[in-house]
């Protein structure tokens, strides 16, 4: 008798497994198509086509860009592009890829913009466009109690000094370095690593004295661990911040200027830094 | 083979003195392979200049025997002692504990070992195969052992060799390097494992020549071949193995003509 | 195809001095890593056979960690893994005018320690190519397992470990790669440093992997060569094939051979 029952029960449920799969599949298109319905009229071509913009961020920049422990991206960069995808009308994708990486992902069409701290500099505006949304700094992050007593970019002679490859502070430590070579001094020993996270260790566990980052992770680990890190001297080298965006893409350029603008002008741009504690870095 | 062999030994100053006269002295040998019991209590006692010959069928545990002799197999019991001295084992209260590598190493200085694939080594000439053990186990100078084993080579007729690799000689050239190899560390008692076996038979003689020579001199030689003519002529005792013991032991004539066992007629029979 | 040629060229045909400085500590790294890691897998290999159990087993424990886990984790475990868990940092250690960073001592434990793990199976296997008939001969004639070890056993099993150990050295060339990781400034960082300086991947990895690729090419001349000396006189008639004998050589030990 169970026998029987259990064959027949078999024979109903198979219509039904194999229903099932295929709903979910159509309903997941339904969802992915809805967006385009859902996009705005601020949304490129392209992009509202996709349904979705794609974002290539270094997840390793807290707090602007990292990973919380169900290694779900968040940060205010995160936000911000959260914010413009929304007013866009479309999904969001965040890539996590390592910083040297971002400019040539972009350029290899394989995400639509880069978020992630880019600072806006002459010979990248010759690869891709920029649309500024906020400033950053530079900074020297040291153990607590500050042994080595650096204060400045002058005080790294002879020091080892470690740094995400692709970086600005990499590039001014090399330019540092050319100083004190003329100067006779001792270079600065610059210790390059793929992520911004291996770098911090290195200092944390004494293969380096010195962290170079950007004052907003910089004051981030020492907000975290003040007994173990603190921001050695005072920041440096203020520079305008910006999404990096491929030329001649669609009006992209356009969409995201305007998109930047409309959040300053009502106030989200700002609210989002304060949450992250970086309303200094407001563009005034 | 350029002029018989001749004098061999005197090309290492003579015949060794003996300490004993039982050179060999063999008590009740048992050795097994795992479960296959190969040596079923052997008992052999050889003198002094004695040269004996074993034959048996193969699987009868002959060359098993002749490698207990120098502990290249380990024996489970019973007792072997060469020139004297309990091999490869010391006695402890009664039980045979392995004895340490170094006082293996040393007794088998004075066993020489002959094998049926010659096992000479590739990477040096004939000279270099002979003076290698002396000159790195006993420390003879370079110069001395160059000598001496010129000298040995030319006795066993490779006087010509002495620069050729293994590779570049013949299996009879090759056999009578291994021979002089073996005599160039003076040993008392030196052992055949079927040394013509591997050989062409054009070049069986020109060995056996050696071996004869060698008997001549009056070492003492314990030989497993199936070669009778040389066996009868050189031999002072035949050994017949059978299954792991042996069946008749006795001098070659008796052997060949009056043979006790059946079995041992039937080899015969089948080899003769 | 967006391509720039001359800046190609340029980085092809003009190395900047950090350039050559990258590729002499690749050079360098290679080197040295396979030269110890033979010397140290002679030792494990030996060990392995040895009758004292207790290092029997650790060097069966040794081989087997070092052969059954990734290079790269091996690299970021001995140099950043240890100084994190308090066990022991890498400090620079300076010899007069030479310093040698922390970093690069690490990289070349790594590379060493795991090397060894391979060369130890690989002069195994040689070891026991050699024909049991010259252990034999050598005992025989009074020689103690260390004296045979070292005048009849290894300098014949020399020639069977030679070709894999070619091989071998060709790998380690491409590894050093894998220390880039940890902050050494071989061939590979220096060329990703330049990248994020200049954005020009596909022309500079081009470069990069026609350095390699010189590298290995050249390694792969001297290799023959040095097969051709430690061959038989056999191994010498069919090594005029060539290419064809490299591949096949190289296909028979790819059993033992990593992927870098």
């Amino acid at each position: 008798m169970p026998r029987e029952q259990i064959g027949r029960d078999a024979r109903l449920s198979l219509p039904i497994k194999l229903a099932l799969p295929l709903a979910i599949l159509i309903g997941t298109q339904l969802a992915l198509a809805a967006p385009s319905s859902a996009a705005t009229a601020l949304a490129p071509k392209r992009i509202a086509d996709a349904g979705k913009i794609v974002y290539c961020s270094d997840m390793t920049g807290p707090p602007l860009e990292f990973l919380d422990e169900n290694t779900k991206p968040i940060g205010s960069d995160i936000d911000i592009g959260n914010e413009i995808a929304k007013r866009f009308g479309v999904q969001v994708e965040w890539k996590n890829i390592p910083f040297k990486g971002l400019v040539p992902a972009l350029l290899a069409q394989q995400c639509d913009a880069v978020i992630s701290q880019l600072f806006d500099k002459p010979e990248r505006r010759q690869v891709i466009d920029l649309v500024d949304y906020m400033n950053s700094s530079e900074a020297l992050l040291v153990r607590a109690g500050n042994p080595k007593g650096v204060h400045s970019l002058d005080d790294l002679s002879g020091l080892k000094v470690a740094v995400e490859n692709g970086t600005t502070i990499q590039e001014l430590i090399e330019e540092q370095n050319k100083k004190f070579a003329a100067a006779g001094k001792k270079p600065a020993d610059v210790v390059v690593y793929p992520k911004d996270t291996d770098a911090l260790q290195a200092l944390q566990i004494g293969q380096a004295d010195v962290y170079g980052t950007t004052l907003e992770t910089g004051a981030y680990y020492m907000g975290k661990s003040p007994k173990t890190f603190e921001v050695a001297g005072p920041p440096f080298h203020q520079i305008l911040t910006a999404i990096g965006l491929r030329k001649g893409d669609d009006g992209m350029t356009d969409a995201v200027q305007k998109a930047i603008d409309a959040m300053k002008a009502d106030g989200t741009l700002l609210a989002i830094l304060k949450k992250w504690g970086l309303e200094g870095d407001a563009i005034k | 083979m350029t002029g018989a062999a001749e004098n061999i030994l005197a090309s290492v100053g003579g015949l060794p003195e003996a300490s004993t006269d039982e050179v060999v002295r063999a008590i009740d040998v048992r050795k097994s392979f795992g479960p296959l019991q190969v040596l079923k209590g052997v008992s052999l006692t050889v003198r002094r200049g004695e040269v004996v010959v074993i034959i048996g069928a193969s699987g009868s545990g002959k060359t098993t025997f002749v490698r207990c002799l120098n502990h290249l197999e380990k024996i489970d019991s019973g007792r072997i002692l060469v020139n004297g001295h309990l091999i490869g084992y010391r006695e402890v209260a009664g039980r045979l504990v392995e004895d340490r590598e170094r006082n293996i190493a040393r007794q088998r200085r004075e066993i020489g070992m002959v094998f049926q694939r010659f096992n000479l080594f590739q990477h040096k000439t004939a000279l270099g195969n002979v003076i290698e053990a002396p000159v790195h186990v006993l420390g003879i100078p370079k110069a001395e052992a160059i000598a001496m084993g010129c000298t040995l080579l030319s006795r066993v007729g490779l006087a010509d060799k002495t620069d050729a690799y293994p590779s570049q000689l013949s299996g009879g050239q090759q056999q009578r390097v291994a021979i002089a190899r073996s005599l160039a560390m003076k040993p008392r008692l030196m052992l055949f494992d079927e040394p013509t076996s591997a050989l062409d038979p054009e070049m069986i003689g020109e060995v056996l020549e050696v071996m004869r020579e060698l008997a001549r001199e009056g070492m003492t030689m314990i030989v497993v071949s199936h070669e009778m003519g040389f066996a009868r002529e050189v031999a002072d005792r035949m050994v017949m193995m059978d299954d792991g013991q042996i069946l008749e032991e006795g001098p070659p004539e008796q052997f060949f003509r009056n043979p006790a066992h059946k079995r041992t007629q039937a080899f015969l029979s089948k080899i003769l | 195809m967006n391509f720039d040629w001359p800046f190609f060229w340029h980085y092809l045909l003009r190395p900047s001095t950090a350039y050559l400085n990258g590729l002499m500590l690749t050079l360098v790294l290679s080197v040295v890593a396979q030269t110890l890691g033979t010397a140290l897998g002679l030792f494990a290999a030996l060990g392995r056979m040895s009758r004292m159990a207790p290092l029997r087993l650790a060097m069966r424990g040794y081989i087997w960690i070092m052969r059954g886990t990734p290079l790269l984790v091996q690299i970021v475990f001995i140099y950043t893994g240890l100084a994190a868990g308090g066990i022991y940092r890498f400090e620079d250690v300076s010899l007069g005018i030479l310093t040698i960073p922390g970093n690069v001592q690490a990289g070349l434990v790594a590379l060493s320690l795991n090397e060894a793990a391979y060369m130890a199976e690989i002069i195994r296997a040689g070891i026991s190519s050699v024909d049991p008939g010259q252990t034999e001969a050598a005992k025989s004639v009074g020689m103690t397992y260390a004296l045979l070890m070292r005048r009849i056993v290894l300098p014949q099993a020399a020639r069977f470990v030679v070709p894999p150990l070619g091989n071998e050295f060709n790998a380690m060339l491409k590894n050093t790669t894998l220390v880039s990781v940890i902050g050494v400034p071989e061939l590979l960082l220096t060329t990703e440093t330049l990248t994020s300086a200049t954005f020009r991947v596909f022309e500079l990895y081009s470069v990069v992997a026609l350095y390699y690729l010189t590298l290995t090419t050249l390694w792969g001349v001297v290799q023959s060569r040095i097969e051709l000396r430690f061959g038989e006189p056999s191994q010498q008639a069919k090594a005029g094939s060539g290419f064809g004998e490299r591949f096949f050589g190289s296909v028979l030990s790819g059993a033992v051979r990593k992927k870098a």
